[in-house]
């Protein structure tokens, strides 16, 4: 107290200042810590609500259904047919379904694609049928998609033939305000997305992509279900798919319209995916099972690989869903067949057709920790929003200590007059080496992006050689930018004058460690606007590593350092992931890079372009000189 | 009045003469033409068509005629005639003279006509909405004026929001939408007798608007029947059973005002009204068979004709297939057996009923007609092909920006010239230098071969849509697309309709066709056709027909699909977020800031009183107030 009330307005500011320089990288290390928690208290009962439908005109339910014991007896016919054709040539079978949508009376057609990626090259044909509401203005739409393989790799035999069955049954209805067409989709994810593109009319013709342009559309697309029933047989369960390319989220509404059906006029056994977990009064165990679900759910985020052909959908503005039938031998509960399946589907459909407006009432940010709970936004984004704010902490109170020297208190207490300036300002920051090993970092994380998107067309050409090659620029930049630093660093020391009066600049490292903790914060905090899981799970990985990790005098240090930065970074993970999954690395950059080609997720470009250049600052970083 | 026999006799001469381009008139011709020289005439008529997809196609059509019968006397449409009429509508016709309206087509439409499957519908029928088009006489120069009234007017007769048509919406086509009607047509063609007609296009004005958005229903129908001479009491109307109506495919309905003339030098003249309802039964829907009935669609029965009608008609055109001839039953069998016209693969044949005769309607026994395919329906009826046809959507995707393409396809052998015709609401930003023609496919760098004409008309914000009419040239068996692109406008946020997050309807656009007539698909485009039913006409047909290769085509309009545009659109639960908001903050705040200005804290004097608490002081407040406020009373 009695060294405070002696020092002047300016100084004590300056001690404030300095407190918080050296307070700071603490309070960020609680900061995680606090935002690990919130995100493990998420999927907690008393941190998430019941769903509820927000949209009144959905009625979910509320009309009588069409679909009659007697139509699900004429499924099974068309189920037959449905096998039958489903062992034809694309062509072929794409040509006898319409066929069968065109004898029930829907104009119907086929759309041929092909795809062209660096790796492989897809064709396939698609058909659509659409069914003109009577007395409609036909401006808006519903969509009813199946692919033909279903997401196990079976044919997804039931999902087509609830397609014919209701399209049968619709022929008889006068009542839709909208249109709704039903798409039979080829291949895995282009055949839908060959489709949605000709359908928004930006269908290709070059050497990348050729779509047919469409002969029948209809309106504007308001909604749309993706069925995936895949064999003949019945179902123990309904899972829904719900997450879309880049982690998009369709209206919670949507979900909680289906939740609403499958538990109310059709009752089923209603899951998120295919996850089959009993029901305990446990709390603990509950606790595990919620927390089980959202880190699912978050997978298929982060990824940002759609878990079904719903995901399509989302770009185009379109809320879209896939109803999945999980057989599960053994699991007790009622199964059900083609009768339910066609009664949800139409009850859903009667409830979207319900809708005078686009989906906006509900929720598009929601975490669900099983189909009738969900977090909203307000409650998840804080923990990255802390995440972010603890490496701003942490990179300003590095670019203060860099432009700050120790303070002279005892001339302070002394009473002697010191101009004492802020501490930022004290001495001069040398910012040429970060800045350059920062700038060459991301113009190899270009580079390497360049070499793995590139078809080169040598033979035995893999996408594992390709991330070898990047590997290898990577290293030597590793290798040419410590070395120069050390090189540089040296020269200076030894031809330093002593008498030098200018204070010695702060070492280099400093510098480079705030800078990469500052462009980190940036990008895990702007990516969790984008996509939530990803933004988390790269924030998670990278926390701890980046804010403790600084050159140490031993050597081991440096080195267990560098190899923990080696496994996080994205050669790295991708071991870690074809080890996790028991897959060839190989397999796992394919469908890494399929990904970006096929359906332009970020994974890749992320990785690559910000991700990876931030990783190899830091582990230069670490190999600066300490001092 | 001639007995029945000789009048379908008639009938089928006027036919074969109209659509073969055959022998001069009859002598029996001038006889009819004096029969029809009556100030007033009605006539009720119902087609029926068995479509290809299975489908019903009804036609209710009753045409008024109110006219002059002097040769001299200058006509003036509406003006002179209402002096003293019976049959016309009153409340039509006050309208048209109030407003100078020489012409006025007026329909409203449920449901998008599939060309595809269906053809092309035998009387003109618009797209989605309600469609208003009218010719206004400029003497005056206040056209806007009587157009405002005239959409108003029509609003209030029709129970329909009309009157949004407003200047954001009304455009004046350059090219399409050109005068109805063979008296504008005789009046139009020699020029030297512009000088002396007083209704010349000259002095007239287009006005155009449509309603995309706007649903049609028994509140519309209601007033419609009204304007019968039977209403729906008496006659083919009394089928009209709203309930059934409106339970179909497809449903227009719509009034149409023309001058017209009464025979080949226009020497005699009438105004028509004509009132229709095009409707699209689905016969296959309830049980899945293809045979029906009157009674079955309608379930209504004629029991008489109206009383007041000239002429009263059921007319059936009968299925074509290419496998075999009639293997169908038809109960009752027309008491004139089948008429045929047409050649070879264009062959038509018509059932005709004149409800007039005792033969077909004898009062207490309702006319019933009955159609049942012998086994089941021959899947090889004839093709239907539309000559032109059109499409229209849009591309992209976003809030930002889009596309607009139109597709045209010519399915003819030879060249077709057409008209389109868009009218884009100012809240598309259309960049003009972004259109491109692409022709099968392939883009075209030089379409002056296709497009002939482009006119433009850019969009004034919240005054006046975009309107874009192109005279094209259509090559034989081809697809011409056109692409164009367009911003979205951010709307200020009280221009959103209350369901704002449905988007906008963009209404649609219409494709005016010039084709042969005998292309297979009789009758598209014109009532004119329509009228050879009726008996009358006929030689002006044949007049048009034999005055040049122009005249020889026939104006089909083709209307393509509205569209849903979805704009920027703000939360609207934020703006009363803001405003719960602010008023709580204002709120919380103006109690303190009020309290600290008006409450005066003072350390009361410890003798005055030792128990005085706040509220003692505060009333010591008041209390100093009131006596101010008394004191400056006294004052």
């Amino acid at each position: 107290m009695g060294l405070l009330s002696r020092l002047s307005k300016t100084q004590r500011r300056q001690l404030f200042s300095r407190f918080a320089l050296y307070i700071m990288p603490k309070l960020s290390y609680l900061l995680v810590a606090v935002s690990f928690i919130w995100l493990l208290a998420l999927p907690h009962q008393s941190y998430s609500k019941r769903t509820y439908i927000s949209e009144n005109a959905l009625l979910p339910g509320g009309a009588n259904v069409r679909f009659e014991y007697g139509d699900s007896i004429v499924a099974e016919t068309l189920r037959e047919t449905v096998q039958r054709i489903s062992s034809y040539p694309a062509k072929e079978r794409a040509e006898a379904l319409e066929q069968e949508f065109t004898q029930i009376g829907l104009k119907a057609a086929t759309q041929n694609y092909t795809l062209n990626t660096s790796t492989t090259s897809k064709f396939g044909v698609n058909t659509y049928a659409v069914f003109y509401a009577p007395r409609s203005d036909g401006t808006e739409a519903l969509v009813i998609s199946a692919p033909w393989t279903s997401r196990d790799g079976v044919t997804n035999t039931n999902g087509v033939t609830v397609l014919l069955a209701l399209a049968r049954v619709f022929k008889r209805c006068s009542h839709f305000s909208k249109d709704i067409i039903f798409v039979s989709s080829d291949g895995d994810y282009e055949g839908l997305q060959a489709w949605l593109r000709a359908y928004h009319g930006l269908e290709q013709n070059d050497s990348a992509r050729k779509e047919d342009p469409l002969t029948a559309r209809s309106g504007a697309i308001q909604a749309a279900l993706n069925l995936d029933f895949a064999g003949t047989g019945d179902y123990n369960a309904l899972g829904i798919f719900f997450e879309g390319v880049n982690g998009q989220l369709p209206n919670l509404d949507l979900i909680n319209t289906v939740a609403d059906i499958a538990g109310g006029i059709a009752p089923v056994e209603l899951t998120l995916h295919d996850e089959l977990i009993p029901t305990t009064e446990n709390m603990t165990k509950n606790y595990i099972n919620a927390l089980k679900r959202m880190l699912n759910m978050m997978k298929y985020q982060a990824t940002g690989v759609p878990s079904g052909n719903h995901g399509l959908y989302l770009k185009y503005k379109i809320d879209a869903i896939t109803l999945y039938g999980i057989d599960k031998p053994g699991w007790n509960s009622h199964r059900f067949g083609l009768h339910k399946i066609g009664v949800i589907v139409e009850s859903t459909v009667r409830s979207l057709n319900n809708l005078l407006e686009h989906f906006h009432q509900s929720f598009f940010f929601y975490l669900l920790s099983a189909v009738d709970r969900y977090t909203s936004i307000g409650l998840y984004m804080p923990p990255v929003i802390i995440l972010g704010v603890s490496f701003i902490f942490q990179a300003l109170s590095l670019w203060g200590q860099s432009g700050d020297l120790p303070l002279e208190l005892e001339s302070i207490t002394k009473g002697e007059n010191v101009p004492i300036g802020l501490p930022y300002l004290r001495r001069k920051r040398n910012i040429r080496v970060p800045a350059t090993i920062v700038g060459m970092s991301f113009v190899v994380g270009l580079a390497s992006f360049y070499l793995i998107t590139t078809d080169f067309g040598f033979v035995g050409e893999t996408p594992l050689i390709k991330l070898i090659s990047s590997l290898g620029v990577s290293i030597m930049l590793v290798f040419t930018g410590v070395s120069s630093a050390h090189v540089r660093h040296r020269v200076l020391q030894s031809s330093k004058a002593p008498k030098s009066s200018e204070p010695q600049p702060a070492a280099d490292w400093v510098v480079l460690k705030s800078i990469t903790l500052a462009l980190s914060a940036l990008f895990v905090t702007t990516l969790s606007a984008l996509n939530f899981s990803f933004a988390v799970s790269i924030g998670l990985v990278i926390a701890l590593p980046y804010l403790m990790f600084r050159p140490s005098r031993w050597m081991i240090f440096n080195i267990v350092q560098v190899l923990i930065l080696i496994a996080i970074s994205p050669p790295g993970l991708a071991l870690f992931a074809s080890h996790q999954y028991s897959l060839d690395v190989n397999l796992i950059l394919r469908w890494v890079l399929e990904g970006y080609e096929v359906l332009g997720t970020w994974l890749l470009p992320a990785l690559c372009l910000v991700y990876w250049p931030l990783n190899l600052s830091s582990i230069m970083m670490v190999l600066l000189p300490a001092f | 009045m001639p007995s029945s026999p000789s009048r379908i006799l008639w009938f089928s001469a006027a036919l074969v003469l109209a659509l073969s381009a055959a022998a001069p008139a009859s002598a029996q011709q001038s006889s009819s033409a004096s029969e029809l020289t009556t100030p007033e005439a009605f006539h009720e008529e119902l087609v029926l068509k068995p479509l290809n997809d299975g489908s019903v196609y009804s036609h209710f059509q009753f045409t008024t005629h109110v006219g002059t019968t002097i040769d001299e006397e200058p006509f003036n449409g509406a003006d002179s005639i209402f002096s003293h009429y019976s049959l016309f509508p009153r409340s039509v016709g006050q309208i048209l003279q109030e407003f100078e309206v020489n012409e006025l087509h007026l329909t409203f439409t449920q449901g998008r006509w599939h060309y595809d499957d269906w053809g092309y519908p035998l009387a003109p029928s618009a797209g989605t909405g309600v469609e208003l088009s009218a010719w206004l006489k400029d003497d005056r120069k206040q056209v806007n004026a009587n157009w405002k009234g005239l959409t108003n007017s029509l609003a209030g007769l029709f129970c329909a929001s009309l009157n949004f048509i407003d200047d954001t919406i009304t455009i004046e086509p350059k090219l399409s939408f050109r005068h109805e009607g063979l008296y504008n047509v005789h009046s139009a063609t020699p020029p030297t007798s512009q000088k002396n007609s007083t209704s010349g296009s000259a002095s007239q004005k287009l006005r155009y608007g449509s309603l995309p958005h706007e649903n049609v229903c028994t509140e519309n129908l209601t007033p419609w029947i009204k304007l019968l001479p039977c209403k729906s009491k008496a006659g083919i109307a009394s089928l009209l059973k709203s309930h059934k109506l409106f339970d179909t495919r497809f449903y227009s309905m719509a009034i149409h005002v023309r001058p017209v003339c009464e025979d080949e030098e226009c020497r005699v003249k009438s105004l028509e009204l004509v009132q229709s309802i095009t409707t699209v039964f689905d016969a296959v829907r309830n049980d899945g068979s293809y045979d029906w009935s009157m009674s079955g669609l309608f379930e209504r029965e004629i029991r008489d004709t109206c009383p007041l009608a000239t002429s009263s008609k059921v007319v059936l055109h009968l299925p074509q297939t290419t496998e075999y001839q009639a293997q169908y039953e038809l109960v009752p069998y027309p008491p004139n057996d089948v008429l045929s016209y047409g050649s070879d693969e264009n062959k038509e044949l018509i059932a005709v009923y004149d409800l007039k005769s005792p033969e077909v309607l004898s009062p207490p026994e309702p006319f019933q007609i009955s159609f049942k395919w012998d086994n089941t329906r021959p899947k090889m009826l004839r093709q239907l092909i539309p000559g032109v046809l059109t499409h229209r959507y849009f591309t992209g995707y976003g809030q930002e920006r889009g596309g607009l393409s139109i597709e045209v396809h010519n399915n003819n052998l030879e060249d077709v010239k057409a008209i389109y015709l868009d009218t884009l609401p100012w809240f598309l930003k259309i960049y003009l230098h972004t259109f491109s023609v692409q022709l099968n496919g392939k883009e075209l760098p030089n379409y002056n071969e296709i497009v002939k004409k482009m006119l433009y008309q850019p969009a004034v914000d919240r005054g006046r849509p975009a309107v874009l009419e192109l005279g094209l040239i259509l090559p034989a068996q081809s697809v011409l697309k056109f692409t164009i692109s367009f911003d979205k406008v951010f709307l200020k946020y009280t221009e959103h309709p209350p369901d704002a997050n449905r988007g906008f309807d963009v209404g649609y656009a219409v494709l005016t066709a010039y084709m042969p007539r005998d292309r297979g698909q009789i009758g598209y485009g014109g009532l004119d056709h329509l009228r050879n039913y009726q008996g009358r006409g006929a030689d002006q047909v044949q007049h048009q027909l034999e005055a040049g290769d122009n005249n020889q085509l026939e104006s089909v309009r083709v209307y393509t699909e509205t569209l849903l545009l979805s704009l920027p659109t703000p939360d609207f639960s934020m703006p009363y977020n803001v405003i719960t908001l602010t008023c709580t903050v204002i709120s919380l705040f103006f109690g303190t800031i009020f309290n600290m200005m008006t409450r005066s804290l003072e350390v009361v004097e410890q003798a005055s009183g030792k128990k005085k608490d706040a509220k003692g002081k505060e009333k010591a407040f008041v209390d100093q107030q009131e006596e101010q406020n008394n004191t400056s009373k006294d004052d």
